[in-house]
């Protein structure tokens, strides 16, 4: 017999964002709430990627203290369990159905199957990371080549060692992190490759993890190929030029032993898609409107399901947000429907959350910029608002807020986010 | 030597000559029992390709050994592996080879009364040739009239569901729709008016093509002359199509899974395997093959089937009975992801007439696990190890195949490349060798290998009993192995089952294809019951599927790898992908601060 379960609102992933969504929606005094996690590292610890960054960085914001990830995560946890979130560890959502009135997730644990209902269900599965196919690396397909996390797992929760020479693929964070992680404990990182003539992650991070450990970063650089049979013995790379085309005669073998792919994240939205949910092409995530609600009624989404962000806090800012608007439905609330706004991308934008505004309430936008730009302004014609940033970087999520009634006052189906030059 | 063999060997003479005669300055031959040996020199790769083919491609030639020379050639890459004296086994018969025609002959000497072994270096079955194949179960019609591996073909494919069903494999007739485009017959397209090149297309072109499958006795062929009957088939192929050919019988497998439950069948009737097992010579008596020497020892035998894929020719030439020269030629494959899938369900290809010369670029086909492949191109290559993927290979399937079906838009989840081993005449050549006894050449077995495959074993049958060896039928052969439980296929009622019974099955290891610890616990139980000896995770993948999903293992590598660990007692980190020298990992994670980056491992 298959378990069938109720819940005010289910919560999917027990990484920043659900768990700080479960703690809010108790918070605000509802009863039954579950996080169902899969966590596929550490029995019994929640957290998502969280455990396994050992590095600082993480919870300036949310916490106002500089925290490991691991620590950022036990917080997270005991806060969670303290205030009397339902956890339902070590159990996978494998399927997501909703209509109007009903949202049923399938769970299958080593109880059994498990059908859960709900009246809300915030969706914080998290990202995956690209692999090397989908950055079109082509070559032999030997041992030895990892993406960040899983080498960060290697190391950090089974305490295994991928390799001896390393190139890292990729200079977000991510790699950054990965890269200088690799040189801490003996390895010799050959270089960190980057396609794009500017570094992906954070200047702090550039300057802690490559310059204080001497590793070359190579900028408009392409990795062709992997070589090695068995296990990697090198990669292939050439320069590009501005339009990331490979220069002729500038190909060279860098030999390694380890490649290291930190080529960004790609939201985890699977069931979301099976479910019918409307999918926004350039954040990989649902299209939500200012509630962080998905085109599924009652489903909400954050963290990086949502968006990539590149700080927990906002990740867990978003679990808080989705949580108010769970509440808020199952309170009775009705979310507006009519003159709706969809958010257009101008000049030099990548991506911005929410897609759809109501102008109900005030809203924080998540926006990324697709190049680096200084004295910059990002204008909302329709609104009038400007913000003046010495220097934006497709690196850094900008976050800005927006008056609700600003939203209201515009006659017009769409907002549009530009970025001007000052 | 009797004397028509000797008026074939002259008149074969002759016609190399004649193809050979801008080559005869740098280049000698001679003919013995219709095998063609060349020697000298070529310009370049090419060239010592383009020498075999033509040689090859003359009528009455049996083999062709190609030892012409050409810049660049690399020296033979063979390892120094040391020979053991020990005697480790006795039988009638030694297969050298695990891939899917070594496993299709264990599977069918399985039912009788002979002692019969399965010789492969590799850690496990199917590690070669066979895992990187597109599965199709082809028709027959698309080979050449008058080919061995025609006639297998046709004879095989007729064979799959009985075989599937006894092994528990899953296999699909899905059906081939080839379409005639405006592209199908380029060499006529801007010598006829319009018109009359679509009256080609769309009367000529079937016509043909059904009276070859008349000949070649292929079932249920027909042509769709209406468009919207074909939109209706598969909608979202390319508007310029004005006919295509449906072929009912093409079918797809796994080829991995067939020859894994090929061993598995086989093993549980008696057959013996040896892994990680190199043939490094034979012993002979009076010119005939009494034994195969390993690195692991000898294996006594009447007879040795030669099945060794890629290596066929280095094996016969170790036996004594060079006969052909295998050259590899490349397949690279693209696989899309799963929600592909609404994008296609035939094996979907474009006729292109004349045929052009040896190359195929494949088809785009839907998986029997759900995937869509794309490919595989055929590439000459100097290397029988080179399985690499190129970007221009990739970019090449994908201005084909766009073309083919336009509106697809799947996403592309691995790139992968296999070899097949192929032979300059271009057949599978399968006879006892012509110089020495006890030794059967199955060899040049490429596309459409595995299709002939039980055709082919049945075929070796009959050479055995020809050879002399007894063959009574085993009465207690079991024909039928129970199909392993694949949880993500059953109902949710079977899976709360399973989970109840042992929690296990509730433990999701791979979560892009859903698969459960259970089910990597069970490969790892069924790889030792075969004789398996080193558990890989490319092992576990072939039978359970993880790491085939969109995140490609980054999530489950260490799982699988974890339950390895736990299982068989080694180190989490000395666990391969494929066998030793493929570690996962160098050591304990402060390993290179303890003893240096080089010194370590």
């Amino acid at each position: 017999m298959v378990e069938k379960l109720h819940f005010d609102v289910v919560v999917l992933g027990g990484g920043a964002a659900g768990l700080a969504a479960a703690t809010k929606l108790r918070e605000l005094g509802i009863d039954r709430v579950v996080v169902i996690d899969y966590h596929p590292y550490v029995d019994g610890l929640l957290g998502g990627i969280l455990p396994q960054c050992i590095h600082p960085g993480f919870g300036v914001h949310y916490f106002r203290e500089d925290l490991t990830g691991s620590e950022f995560a036990f917080k997270l946890i005991r806060r969670a369990e303290k205030i009397g979130v339902e956890i339902l560890s070590d159990a996978y959502a494998s399927k997501l159905r909703t209509t109007s009135r009903t949202i049923e997730v399938t769970a299958l644990s080593r109880r059994g199957l498990m059908s859960i209902s709900s009246r809300a269900l915030i969706y914080a599965a998290g990202a995956r990371e690209r692999s090397i196919f989908e950055i079109g690396v082509a070559g032999e397909r030997p041992s030895g080549v990892y993406t960040a996390g899983e080498a960060q797992a290697m190391m950090d929760l089974h305490g295994i060692m991928p390799g001896r020479e390393v190139v890292v693929v990729g200079s977000g964070d991510v790699g950054l992190i990965m890269a200088r992680r690799f040189a801490l404990e003996g390895a010799v990182v050959k270089a960190v490759i980057e396609l794009m003539p500017w570094p992906g992650g954070l200047t702090r991070n550039i300057v802690q993890c490559l310059r204080d450990y001497n590793i070359p970063l190579l900028l408009s650089h392409m990795v062709t190929r992997i070589i090695g049979k068995d296990r990697v013995r090198g990669i292939e790379v050439v320069r590009v030029d501005e339009g990331l085309r490979p220069i002729a005669g500038t190909h060279k073998i860098i030999n390694c032993d380890t490649v290291i792919i930190a080529a960004g994240l790609i939201p985890r939205v699977e069931l979301l898609e099976e479910a019918g949910a409307e999918i926004d092409g350039a954040t990989g995530g649902p299209v939500v409107n200012d509630y962080l609600e998905t085109s599924l009624h009652n489903v909400f989404a954050a963290g990086n399901s949502l968006i990539i962000n590149d700080l927990v806090d906002y990740a867990a800012e978003q679990g808080e947000q989705a949580a108010i608007s769970a509440h808020y439905v199952i309170s009775g609330g009705e979310i507006p429907r009519d003159n709706v706004k969809r958010v257009t991308l101008g000049r030099n934008i990548r991506l911005a959350v929410p897609q759809l505004l109501t102008g109900a309430q005030d809203v924080i936008m998540y926006i990324r910029v697709k190049r680096p730009e200084e004295n910059a302004k990002l204008v909302i014609p329709e609104i009038g608002d400007e913000i003046k940033f010495q220097r934006v970087r497709p690196a850094e999520i900008i976050r800005v807020k927006v008056k609700g009634d600003d939203i209201m006052r515009v006659h017009d189906d769409k907002i549009t986010i530009t970025l001007e030059t000052n | 030597m009797n004397v028509v063999a000797r008026l074939k060997d002259r008149w074969i003479s002759w016609r190399v000559s004649r193809v050979l005669k801008r080559y005869l300055d740098s280049v000698r031959f001679q003919v013995r029992d219709s095998i063609v040996f060349l020697h000298g020199s070529a310009q370049s790769y090419e060239e010592f390709l383009d020498i075999g083919l033509k040689v090859g491609s003359v009528r009455g030639v049996e083999g062709v050994v190609n030892e012409v020379e050409w810049p660049g050639k690399a020296p033979e890459g063979r390892r120094e592996v040391a020979a053991s004296k020990a005697l480790i086994g006795d039988y009638d018969v030694v297969i050298i080879g695990a891939g899917i025609i070594g496993s299709m002959i264990a599977r069918e000497l399985s039912k009788y009364e002979i002692r019969v072994a399965l010789v492969d270096k590799n850690p496990d079955v199917a590690m070669g040739v066979t895992k990187a194949n597109n599965g199709i179960i082809h028709s027959g019609l698309e080979e050449p009239l008058g080919k061995i591996k025609t006639k297998l073909c046709v004879r095989g494919n007729a064979m799959y569901d009985e075989l599937a069903r006894e092994l528990g494999v899953r296999f699909k007739r899905i059906g081939g729709l080839w379409l005639i485009t405006l592209r199908s017959m380029p060499k006529l397209k801007d010598k006829l008016p319009m018109s009359l090149y679509v009256f080609m297309l769309k009367y000529v072109v079937p016509l043909i093509v059904k009276m070859k499958a008349m000949v070649l006795g292929v079932p249920g062929v027909r042509a769709i002359r209406s468009i919207d009957e074909v939109k209706r088939l598969e909608p979202h192929v390319c508007d310029d199509v004005v006919a295509a050919i449906q072929v009912p019988t093409v079918g797809i497998v796994e080829p991995y899974e067939l020859a894994i439950a090929l061993v598995e069948n086989a093993v549980e009737n008696g057959v013996d395997t040896f892994f990680e097992t190199e043939v490094l010579g034979f012993e002979k008596e009076d010119n005939k093959v009494v034994g195969v020497i390993t690195n692991r020892g000898i294996i006594r035998t009447k007879i040795v089937i030669n099945a060794a894929g890629l290596y066929a020719d280095v094996i016969a030439e170790l036996a004594g009975a060079k006969e052909y020269t295998i050259h590899p030629r490349k397949g690279t494959i693209l696989l899309f992801d799963k929600r592909s899938m609404k994008y296609l369900s035939h094996e979907v290809a474009e006729i292109e007439l004349p045929r052009p010369p040896r190359t195929k670029g494949g088809a785009i086909n839907p998986t029997v696990s759900g995937n869509v492949m794309w490919g595989p191109t055929a590439i000459e290559v100097s290397s029988k190890e080179d399985t690499s993927t190129s970007r221009e290979d990739v970019e090449l399937l994908i201005d084909k195949f766009a073309k083919t079906i336009p509106s697809f838009k799947g996403k592309l989840m691995r790139i992968f490349a296999g070899v097949r081993p192929a032979t300059f005449n271009e057949d599978f050549i399968i006879r006892p060798a012509k110089w020495v006894k006890g030794f059967i050449h199955v060899a040049g077995i490429q596309s459409p290998g595995i299709a002939a495959a039980p055709a082919i074993a049945k075929l070796v049958i009959n050479i055995l009993r020809h050879e002399g060896i007894r063959l009574v039928p085993k009465k207690n052969f079991k024909a039928t192995r129970e199909p392993e439980l694949r949880f993500n296929e059953l109902p949710a009622e079977k899976q709360d089952e399973l989970i109840r019974r042992n929690p296990e099955w509730g433990n999701v290891v791979c979560q892009c294809e859903l698969v459960t610890e259970a089910e990597v616990i069970n490969a790892i139980e069924r790889m030792k019951r075969i004789g398996v000896k080193t558990i890989t995770l490319d092992g576990v993948k072939f039978r359970t599927r993880i790491m085939m999903g969109n995140c490609q293992g980054s999530f489950c590598r260490l799982r699988v790898a974890s339950i390895i660990s736990r299982h068989c007692g080694i180190d989490l980190w000395k666990v391969s992908l494929r066998g030793g020298g493929s570690e996962i990992g160098v050591g304990d994670v402060k390993v290179l601060l303890q003893t240096g980056v080089s010194k370590s491992g």
